[in-house]
């Protein structure tokens, strides 16, 4: 099993390129209340749209200069007609050049609504998310938040076999009879990640992570390469180290919510 | 049909591949599964229940420029859609849906060439984010006191996009997930017959201040303006893997704000009913010297008559100067369709003389003054009697219903617009209750005393026809007359299974063996008409000879006597009460004063069950996440009495079953009185409304 990989490198700077302070984005079009930089805005559910239109709709940055980065991450994604959603490059110059494919998106888990995928790493300045239309159909895409960049991977993974709890907040109202009504809730997965004797390099860059993003920013995490459903857009709930046995190394209690 | 264990069917091989069988599966759900309802979303037991709140504030113009050229009449203004996209990422959608000029409401318009031709409009481009103005003079709107847009945010107590036109993906919204869980509880209650309904509801809300972004909308020196904005609330949500759309989405409660601050992390609202605005004190303009050098005696300080309908009343003199210049009504807010009758009426020996017009007086009916020409009349011996006819309508009468009076009342004396009324509901409420009211006020009261009080002594406009006034959950104005009638098609059916709590509570007050109700005062002498009606069998049952007493404002014996007894039926009643609680949300759409049937097996009744018994909601409750609870009244005890038109095959009287006739009245009787003359109990089984 592929160990975990936090979708965000340590800095601001050098973290989720996609919003990072100097990009700037556009889109081939928006409808007026949902424009693109809502991709941008961590709150999942706040979209970008493109107009409906028989076209191929995308979402392109502009990083202010050539960067690097291997991975991109879409939450609540939806798609045009059949089409998939592709990562294109558009060269390092001031100006967008051709777009060049990088990688095409999976399909989107449709329980955690989230889509990621690892590629070679790509130093470039104009990126952009293409949403295919093959069929010219009269559609529209949307995203929420994206994220795009370099990933961290330590270099030993949480304790496996791991339990990934749901949290179903729905509130039930009982009639006499015993029938029940529920005001639903949406389930929240979650998880304590035990990491046993990391270097201590690991994590400290870890902690370097958890001081940025803290509680309140959501990222990319993905716990298992092999199960879609695992990998989500989380935030950290916890942070507790632990000293280990073993000089040089520290394990590390961390624990992980899904945000909705 | 049950199977033995020998007897279980024999898997069939599929006739098509399983992914087509999986395909068509699909197709079939697809098929069968209909679009969403805020019916179906209430009854369904799993929901995810979403509050919308909208918020509009007023944001204040300045700065325009002429557009020229092909539009020389219109100014322009920059008027950005999306805001705050420094603090927000995305920003925040931004809505104008309306333009004022001073307290004038500009009319909205589709295009600027339209707003061009038209004085006193406003077109908002919201893809190029440019705000056209036509001012009602043509001129720059920066030259007045204040030109200002009303402003719309919409946030949830969860993120979500909702189109806002049902299926247009152009209309798209992203409603911030800042409401908090907190959204006010909402009591919707009749107090009493005579009184309204009354809407209360938890004084504060709370909103997130994500991104400390509410310093800068309530920031004392910016442009966004709070104090009396109105709150639409709205309710929908998600079921059965499906979202409402908006066009399902219910508004169920307006408020306005009373203030409004925030700190680090909350936004604090604190909001009023629309029903505060009627605590202003009518009538508005007193007398004084220095509108009126020569004022009578006793007359400075008292407020001028405001009135509709016909009436009798003794004017203010208001000029001494010659013989007399009085004045019936405030011309400041009305005008008079006639004055019928003058009368002096001797100061000394208190004999009425009859004078003439042209003669002993004139009348300026747009003033609403009257003079007396002949010296023989002068104010030093007599004061007046006058007969006269109030506001006229418009249409070559005069307001004397009360959808009429009412609406005009709100119109003239508060800052409620023709758009905040329910036009609808108050043409029907003269429909309804088409008696002629005489509503005719100096002394002063509040506006909601004069719609609805029981004082001894006052009347109410609501008492005068059992009309209940209220702000609908749009905010609109609307009204409704009271009858025990009800459409069983239409209304939310309860039984066993939809109650966390029933609770009969048998209520034996207020009962009544008579009711006397107070008619056509005189306001020279004071003086009212009774109408009277008893009901002995109650007196003798009940152990009472208490008198209910109503004033009103009924012109005609008539009428003054149909309301006697019909206040005597629901004032006689024994009635039953029912504190309840839902399981679901069947009656989240409701509002104090529907009605609602149930079914309850075992309940008080005759035979110890209600089959679709009908009751009225004399209070709701609605709490977050809309749990519902409240209390029920069996129609005050005389819903199935009162008799309903039926079809000719419905049986009679002898061929139902105690129950039936219970539930469902109609039967004509007998001179006795009786729905089968053979039968002694079906005595006064049904009466007529």
């Amino acid at each position: 099993m592929a160990r975990a990989r936090f979708l965000l490198d340590r800095t601001v700077t050098t973290g989720n390129r996609w919003n990072a302070p100097a990009t700037v984005i556009s889109a081939s079009s928006s409808v007026p209340a949902l424009p693109a930089a809502a991709s941008q805005n961590p709150d999942r559910s706040y979209i970008w749209r493109s107009n409906p239109s028989t076209g191929e709709a995308h979402l392109r940055v502009d990083l202010g200069s050539a960067l690097a980065f291997n991975v991109v991450a879409v939450a609540n994604v939806k798609l045009v007609g059949t089409g998939v959603v592709k990562l294109q490059e558009l060269g390092t110059g001031g100006a967008p050049g051709a777009a060049v494919d990088v990688a095409t998106l999976p399909a989107m888990d449709a329980v955690r609504k989230i889509t990621y995928i690892v590629f070679g790493s790509q130093t470039k300045r104009h990126v952009q998310l293409l949403f295919t239309n093959p069929t010219a159909a009269n559609d529209y895409a949307e995203a929420g938040y994206v994220a795009l960049g370099t990933y961290f991977e330590p270099g030993s993974n949480f304790r496996v076999p791991i339990d990934l709890p749901y949290t179903d907040r729905s509130v039930p109202r009982m009639a006499e009879g015993g029938q029940k009504t529920f005001a639903q809730r949406e389930p929240v997965l979650g998880a304590q990640l035990q990491f046993d004797d990391l270097l201590e390099a690991d994590f400290t860059h870890l902690q370097d992570l958890y001081q940025i993003v803290r509680i309140g920013t959501p990222l990319f995490m993905v716990l298992d390469t092999a199960r879609s459903w695992m990998n989500l857009l989380g935030r950290f709930t916890g942070f507790t180290p632990v000293e280990a046995l073993a000089p040089g190394r520290l394990s590390l209690s961390l624990g992980i919510e899904e945000a909705l | 049909m049950a199977f033995s264990q020998t007897e279980w069917p024999i898997p069939q091989r599929p006739l098509y591949p399983v992914s087509l069988r999986t395909h068509l599966h699909a197709l079939r759900l697809l098929l069968l599964q209909a679009a969403p309802t805020f019916t179906d979303f209430l009854r369904w037991p799993n929901r995810e229940v979403v509050r919308v709140a909208i918020l509009r504030p007023r944001f204040r113009l300045s700065g325009w420029t002429a557009v020229g050229g092909s539009a020389p009449n219109t100014y322009q203004i920059a008027l950005p859609r999306m805001v705050f996209t420094a603090l927000v990422t995305g920003g925040l959608f931004r809505q104008c849906v309306g333009v004022k000029e001073n307290a004038t409401a500009l009319i909205p318009l589709g295009s600027v060439a339209a707003v061009d031709a038209a004085a006193g409009s406003w077109y908002w481009d919201s893809t190029a984010e440019i705000l056209y103005a036509h001012s009602s003079t043509g001129s720059d709107p920066d030259t007045f006191t204040v030109y200002h847009a009303e402003v719309e945010f919409r946030f949830a107590t969860t993120g979500l996009v909702i189109d806002l036109t049902d299926g247009v993906a152009t209309s798209g919204l992203y409603h911030h997930p800042w409401l908090t869980s907190d959204v006010p509880s909402v009591t919707s209650r009749i107090e009493d017959f005579f009184f309204g309904q009354k809407v209360t509801a938890t004084s504060r809300i709370t909103l997130v201040n994500a991104h400390f972004l509410w310093y800068h909308l309530l920031a004392p020196d910016g442009d966004y303006w709070w104090p009396n904005t109105k709150v639409t609330f709205y309710v929908g949500g998600r079921y059965n893997g499906q979202s409402l759309p908006w066009s399902q989405y219910v508004a169920d409660l307006t408020l306005e704000v009373q203030d409004i601050a925030c700190d680090d992390e909350l936004v604090h609202v604190d909001l009023k009913p629309l029903a505060r605005r009627l605590h202003l004190e009518v009538p508005p303009t007193p007398y004084f010297e220095s509108d009126y050098p020569n004022l009578g005696d006793g007359v400075r300080g008292t407020k001028k008559w405001i009135g509709y309908g016909r009436t009798t009343l003794k004017p203010d003199l208001t000029d001494t100067s010659s013989s007399g210049v009085w004045t019936i009504a405030d011309a400041a807010y009305q005008t008079l369709f006639a004055v019928n009758s003058v009368n002096a009426v001797n100061k000394s020996t208190g004999v009425l003389t009859f004078l003439h017009l042209g003669i002993d007086y004139t009348v300026d009916l747009t003033a609403c003054t009257l003079t007396i020409i002949n010296p023989t009349f002068a104010w030093q011996t007599y004061d007046l009697e006058v007969e006269v006819t109030g506001k006229p309508d418009g249409t070559g009468s005069y307001l004397k219903t009360v959808g009429a009076i009412v609406r005009d009342l709100l119109v003239t004396f508060t800052d409620v617009t023709v758009a905040d009324i329910d036009t609808a509901a108050f043409s029907q409420a003269d429909v309804d209750a088409p008696e002629e009211l005489a509503v005719w006020v100096k002394d002063p009261r509040t506006l909601s005393a004069l719609l609805s009080s029981s004082q001894p002594g006052l009347a109410s406009i609501e008492g005068s026809v059992l009309a209940t006034i209220k702000d609908s959950p749009t905010g609109q104005w609307t009204i409704q007359i009271w009858s025990p009638d009800y459409d069983p098609a239409t209304v939310p059916h309860l039984s066993d299974v939809d109650f966390a709590l029933f609770r009969p509570e048998p209520t034996l007050e207020s009962i009544f063996a008579e009711t006397r109700v107070y008619y056509w005062q005189q306001h020279r002498t004071k003086e009212w008409s009774s109408a009277t009606h008893a009901n002995p069998e109650v007196g003798y049952l009940a152990n009472t000879s208490d008198t209910l007493e109503r004033y009103t404002f009924l012109r005609t014996t008539a009428d003054a006597e149909a309301m006697a007894q019909r206040m005597q039926l629901l004032a006689g009643a024994q009635k039953l009460e029912v504190e309840f609680q839902e399981r679901g949300s069947l009656l989240a759409a409701q509002l104090a004063g529907d009605r609602v049937l149930v079914t309850r097996n075992p309940a008080p009744s005759v035979d110890g069950q209600f089959t679709d018994k009908p009751f009225e909601i004399i209070r709701l409750d609605r709490g977050p996440q809309l749990a519902i609870a409240g209390r029920l009244s069996d129609l005050r005890g005389i819903g199935p009495v009162v008799a309903h038109w039926k079809a000719d095959s419905a049986l009679a009287w002898s061929a139902l079953t105690p129950s039936e006739r219970a539930a469902d009245p109609g039967f004509w009787c007998d001179d006795t009185g009786q729905a089968d003359s053979a039968d002694p109990s079906s005595q006064g089984v049904s009466v007529w409304w």
